[in-house]
């Protein structure tokens, strides 16, 4: 397996399945698992369960797939730009505007979605994240 | 081959993470919210003096709806409050407290009418 097939692995796929399976177990109410699981099994009921836990298993729950999906957009991005040559500058402002701006459309389609600051953070930090530890494609 | 395609391969990856985006949604507008939505539309049509209709709370038990006017001169604000009654009990919310509440300078609302409806 070549390098960049294991880094695709690592900083794009993973953290995909990682967010997947954080909304498998913890979100039932979501398009995503009512359609694909039809409900039928998940571990946390109820969000009000979840409310009632500590700070950590709820910023786990609620912005872990967030983070998570920045964390691999802005991999797959910066891996995009370094294989297709092109000279794009400040590229990494364009996906951090990117990251900016799915978390602030939030607060246009609130029937929709939840908007929660921590969410910003979260996505800001997966971002940095990302871009530290991919470098070398920048 | 990748530089060949590699738009294709950008639009191929902002249309997965798009999806994935849409998928992860929720619809938290339950039957009530419908119909509160329905008294919303419905209450626009025709008139540019309301802002929006909603509950004035979002909890289970509320029966308030509360309309956001413009500031407007002419209008009578209790007829407005008695549309406001027939078009919310012709969308099975009955007995509502309707509250007319326009916007101030202070940032407090001011309510224009408060009324229960039969």
């Amino acid at each position: 397996m070549s390098v960049f097939v294991k880094k695709i692995a690592l900083h794009v796929i993973l953290p995909l399945i990682i967010g997947l399976i954080i909304y498998f177990i913890a979100r039932p109410d979501t398009w995503l698992v009512q359609k694909l699981l039809q409900s039928r099994f998940y571990f946390i009921e109820k969000n009000g369960d979840i409310l009632s836990t500590g700070w950590f298993t709820k910023f786990v729950v609620f912005n872990g797939p967030d983070f998570c999906w920045s964390y691999s957009i802005t991999s797959a991005l910066l891996y995009w730009k370094f294989f297709s040559s092109i000279k794009i500058p400040y590229f990494p402002l364009f996906i951090f505007l990117l990251i900016l701006m799915q978390e602030l459309v939030q607060l246009l389609f609130t029937r929709y979605f939840t908007f929660d600051i921590m969410d910003i953070v979260a996505a800001i930090s997966a971002f940095i994240l990302s871009w530290y530890l991919n470098k070398e494609y920048v | 081959m990748f530089k060949r395609f590699r738009f294709l391969f950008l639009a191929l990856i902002l249309i997965s993470y798009s999806l994935l985006y849409i998928a992860t949604s929720i619809d938290r507008c339950d039957a009530n919210c419908e119909r509160i939505s329905a008294v919303d539309t419905l209450l626009k049509k025709n008139r540019d003096y309301v802002y929006y209709t909603s509950r004035c709370n979002w909890s289970a038990a509320s029966d308030s709806i509360c309309v956001w006017v413009k500031d407007t001169s002419g209008i009578d604000w209790n007829l407005l409050a008695d549309t406001v009654c027939q078009i919310a009990t012709v969308n099975g919310l009955l007995q509502q407290k309707v509250f007319i509440l326009k916007s101030t300078t202070t940032g407090f609302p001011d309510t224009v009418v408060k009324k229960q409806c039969p």
